[in-house]
């Protein structure tokens, strides 16, 4: 029984983990990642004490398992280009997430933003309020508050800039 | 195109995505139990293949100092898997929050670094001692057995020097990629108080 609440509940952070993968993972390596966020939720799973909600929780492993898979994809691509090889992967141009225009156009953005921004900005699309934005994250409300404000602002210039050019 | 619009289309694309591509809870597990029983069978194997091999050396007629070079050899080899391990912990951090898990991260590789950069007092010293001790009670007088052994060596040696080298290139460059983090998400906070 427990066992099968185990899979439902993380069922229902599929949607949640595969926009998650994409806003990290270049393109052709989401579906990788995508899987190594659902390994790690599953192997975590005893850590879930229900002090916080689920998607909190989940929230938390998710983007642990992003940013560590990012760091070492960097220190990956470096090693690669020292020792002179070519990144097979980066064959693949596309994506296992089928983007619409827009959601193009966030992927597009998100990649500008460093790990941190990344991070705020994927909860805030994921509809998170603040207090548990900083939950997830280990900052202030007030911090998040402020932040997401003025990634907000960002995207907008973005979103004008990418109107501008279409 | 608004911002509300677009945040729409990317859930909206996921959630289509998810429909039609299906996910398979067995065969996660299936996979994520995979990789546990390998790690008890390879280290089930090691133990055995160490143990059979004490009993040879032990049935061997190996005369005092031989036994002591090796039980040299093997208590380094057992401190420093202890030391690896003690730095690294073994505690998992993932589900913690994300600030907290990057410091937990960059201590983890501050220590490992630490340990990397004292390796020829960990591990080359008693090491070497062995190695010696080993030379010394050896019974080949032969030039062709000294030539093998030197290259063996010499090519174990530049092989570690230079495998130690890329370990800690990389962990500097992982505790650079740390720091970063932490700077930036503390910086987020900072910037709340000024503002």
């Amino acid at each position: 029984m427990r066992h099968a609440d185990d899979i439902a509940r993380l069922e229902s952070f599929l949607p949640a983990v595969r926009r998650i993968a994409s806003a990290y993972a270049s393109y052709g390596e989401d579906a990788d990642l995508h899987q190594e966020i659902l390994a790690q939720l599953w192997r975590s799973r005893r850590h879930f004490n229900g002090q916080a909600q689920y998607s909190t929780w989940a929230y938390r492993v998710a983007l642990n398992t992003a940013i560590d898979h990012v760091r070492r994809e960097r220190h990956r691509r470096e090693t690669l280009k020292h020792l002179q090889l070519v990144d097979r992967r980066k064959a693949t141009v596309e994506t296992s997430l089928h983007l619409s225009r827009e959601a193009q156009v966030i992927k597009a953005f998100c990649d500008t933003l460093d790990v941190a921004e990344r991070s705020l900005f994927a909860l805030y699309l994921e509809g998170l309020e603040y207090a548990r934005i900083s939950e997830v994250l280990g900052i202030s409300a007030g911090a998040s508050r402020t932040r997401v404000s003025r990634l907000k602002k960002k995207f907008k210039r973005h979103l004008e800039g990418e109107a501008l050019e279409h | 195109m608004n911002i509300e619009s677009s945040r729409q289309a990317w859930i909206a694309a996921s959630e289509e995505t998810a429909q039609r591509t299906g996910f398979s809870p067995s065969q996660l597990i299936r996979r994520t139990r995979m990789r546990i029983a390998s790690a008890i069978i390879i280290a089930s194997m090691a133990v055995v293949a160490s143990g059979f091999g004490m009993a040879l050396i032990l049935a061997g007629g190996f005369d005092v100092i031989e036994i002591l070079a090796w039980c040299v050899i093997a208590s380094t080899l057992v401190a420093l898997i202890a030391l690896v391990i003690r730095a690294h912990g073994i505690r998992q951090t993932r589900h913690l929050r994300v600030l907290d898990h990057v410091d937990a991260a960059l201590g983890r590789t501050i220590r490992l670094e630490a340990l990397i950069r004292n390796l020829h007092w960990l591990f080359w010293s008693p090491m070497l001692i062995a190695f010696l001790m080993l030379a010394y009670s050896s019974e080949y007088r032969h030039w062709t057995d000294y030539t093998f052994a030197a290259t063996s060596i010499g090519v174990l040696v530049w092989g570690l020097i230079y495998g130690r080298e890329c370990v800690q290139a990389r962990m500097e460059a992982d505790r650079e990629a740390l720091q970063e983090q932490a700077t930036r998400l503390r910086r987020i906070e900072g910037q709340e108080d000024a503002s």
